[in-house]
């Protein structure tokens, strides 16, 4: 992590930033002159804000390229700490693939235990499956009995 | 006359059971969430957005209203007890009231606050109630120039929204504006879509919203570990006489510069309460006892902020501007409901923004009723960890994104916009345009080609009509007023906390 954290500071963020926002720009620009050709004037129609967006981003991201910023080490978490991130992040994505294919219920209760355990660091049993459970019924009750949302049910149809 | 005619059959809609249960629900729940650990008023609002989508207009917007209030004082309740400051306005707050409460008279101080924050709360909604029909009265006069110059006017707000460096806010602005372009032009053309199918119908605001304040405030939370603290002996949440006596002064100067402040399209709650507090201080005669648990030094910013706030609505409603975060989330939820803030809102919605108004003092008196007697329920709350917390705010994002349009993708973009969020996080890029350009970027377009079509293109129709010079030339003298106070709050909060800090809140 500190090994990052140096390269961090060799290559500037904001550097990166201004080529990120240099890119997005040229993107803007490219569609611009795609929609070009359906104008009802030269600078009426749906071309010219992404032009003008466009424009100046490139112009500010080649700006912040040459542009001393301000000086500050972007500091990372140690390595437990990072990990428990990456760790919630991916489980709010395996989240998203489980309330698909398995349903709103299954998928809330499989992942609402796993970021106790993740975040709180409680033991599964009891107090990370009591919790997931508890907040489960809690969501269950507020959203699909009280309010009726139709969430996906998944293969198992609950 | 006519505005307190208004208000008086605003206030007949307002007592209906449901509006003031709206209110109610809204005034505890914006509390008892602005004050868990690591969590403001912008990420309660966020968090709590989707959820009164299943409301009407009116409940829903009595409800953000509430809420918005209620995390405000729920963010001063930290400040005091635990010294965690949930928005860069209560830092002052932090400077006197936790000094109090180590000394045992923390109940003296949030009492203090909740009594500042409702004459504040009640001082500002007045003014709302006298100028923002005025404003929108002279607003009817827009035409699509007018709009335009509006909206760049309304667009100086990224000055004090922009943090430390400028050149990011406005980069952070045109990258807002870039995804509120991907869908719909404003000529029927599909853009940004890439011959992707999904994308034809653009972001949805909310999703993003939810992303960038309540999936990144959970993530920095795990990164700054919070634990449960606990709160010292509060002692009685009745202020004294002489403590109420030494602090109306003080409520009444906050509110007034907090007041005078949230009229500026622009202003953020924190350059005003950094005011309201280096004020108080110069007029006070015991300067020495600031900063060790003078009460003055809790009432005079409790105050300036909860003006700013409702002041705040003054320019959203009448002008379509908002002038802070938690503002512009608001923003986002009126047009939820398809209700299009500025001019024409008190035009063609007037009995809706009458009753809301009115659900303001209402929400204002049930804030005072709540936080008194429930200091101590309040105080006990601070101590919920946060490895209960986080996973709950979690889910509740995760569901709230999806119950907007029923759609997966809005979910993977919450998720994707929680990352990119820590990420502009760490390296200081504000998020706070982002939202704002997201949300104003498409009326500027639709001003902007109208207006080149009624001029056949030439963009001199923005000079040669009056009012819409007059804003232009307002805008100009906005930008300087916005960028001076953002330089003098800046300096200000540096020597508060020692270091360089985000203003943008």
């Amino acid at each position: 992590m500190k090994q990052l954290g140096k390269r961090m500071r060799i290559i500037s963020a904001d550097r990166i930033g201004g080529i990120v926002t240099i890119l997005a720009g040229g993107i803007a620009l490219a569609e611009a002159a795609r929609l070009y050709p359906t104008r009802t004037s030269m600078l009426v129609g749906d071309h010219t804000m992404p032009a003008v967006v466009g424009f100046l981003m490139v112009v500010l991201g080649i700006s912040l390229l040459f542009t001393k910023g301000e000086s500050f080490d972007a500091e990372f978490p140690d390595r437990k700490t990072m990990l428990s991130i990456i760790g919630t992040l991916g489980l709010l994505f395996v989240y998203w693939i489980l309330f698909q294919f398995v349903g709103y219920v299954v998928s809330t209760l499989i992942v609402s235990v796993l970021l106790f355990r993740i975040i709180g660091s409680y033991p599964f049993f009891p107090k990370a499956l009591l919790l997931g459970a508890l907040l489960t019924t809690f969501l269950y009750v507020a959203f699909v009995y009280l309010l009726s949302i139709p969430f996906p049910k998944g293969m198992i149809g609950i | 006359m006519e505005a307190l005619s208004m208000l008086l059959s605003g206030f007949s809609e307002a007592f209906t059971p449901l509006n003031l249960l709206a209110a109610l629900i809204g005034a505890f729940i914006g509390t008892l969430v602005g004050m868990l650990p690591g969590l403001g008023p912008t990420s309660a609002i966020a968090i709590l957005l989707p959820l009164t989508t299943v409301l009407g207009p009116t409940q829903g917007i009595i409800m953000l209203a509430g809420i918005y209030y209620g995390a405000m004082y729920g963010g001063s309740t930290t400040a005091i007890l635990l010294n965690i400051p949930g928005e860069v306005s209560s830092v002052p707050t932090c400077l006197d009231g936790y000094p109090m409460a180590k000394q045992g008279r923390g109940g003296a101080a949030l009492g203090i606050a909740a009594i500042a924050s409702f004459i504040a709360g009640i001082i500002g909604v007045i003014g709302l109630v006298f100028f923002a029909p005025l404003l929108a009265d002279q607003a009817l006069k827009f035409g699509p120039p007018e709009y335009f110059s509006l909206m760049l006017l309304a667009l100086t707000v990224v000055v004090s929204l922009a943090g430390n460096s400028l050149l990011k806010g406005l980069i952070m602005g045109l990258f807002g504006y870039l995804l509120a372009m991907v869908g719909m032009g404003p000529s029927g053309q599909v853009r940004f879509d890439f011959g992707i199918n999904a994308l034809s119908a653009g972001f949805d605001m909310i999703s993003i919203i939810i992303g960038l304040f309540a999936v990144t405030e959970v993530l920095k939370g795990i990164e700054e570990k919070h634990a449960a603290i606990s709160a010292n002996n509060i002692g009685s949440v009745y202020p004294k006489w002489l403590d109420f006596k030494q602090s109306l002064p003080s409520i009444m100067r906050g509110s007034f510069i907090g007041f005078l402040l949230g009229l500026l399209p622009g202003c953020s709650t924190a350059v005003s309460t950094f005011l309201a507090y280096d004020v108080e201080k110069k007029v006070s005669k015991n300067r020495e006892n600031f900063g060790k648990g003078a009460i003055q030094g809790v009432a005079a910013p409790e105050s300036a902020n909860n003006a700013t706030s409702s002041a705040g609505f003054i320019p959203l409603f009448a002008l379509g501007i908002p002038s802070s975060a938690p503002l512009a989330i608001l923003l986002a939820g009126l047009m939820i409901y398809g209700l299009a803030p500025g001019p024409v809102l008190f035009e063609q919605n007037g009995s809706f923004v009458w009753t809301v108004i009115a659900s303001m003092f209402i929400g204002n008196v049930m804030l005072l009723i709540l936080n008194l007697p429930l200091v101590g329920f309040w105080a006990k709350l601070t101590q919920i960890p946060f490895g209960v917390i986080s996973p709950i705010v979690l889910v509740l994002c995760f569901v709230g994104s999806y119950t907007v349009r029923n759609n997966v993708l809005d979910v993977f973009v919450t998720i994707l916009f929680g990352i990119l969020g820590y990420i502009f996080h760490k390296y200081r890029w504000p998020v706070v345009p982002l939202i704002l350009c997201y949300i104003l970027g498409p009326m500027l377009e639709q001003s902007f080609v109208q207006s080149l079509s009624m001029s056949g293109g030439s963009f001199s129709i923005f000079v040669e009509r009056p009012l819409s010079l007059s804003i232009l030339i307002g805008a100009a003298i906005l930008l300087v007023v916005s960028l001076a106070l953002v330089r003098r709050t800046k300096s200000s909060a540096k020597q508060a906390v020692g270091s360089d800090v985000d203003i943008a809140g």
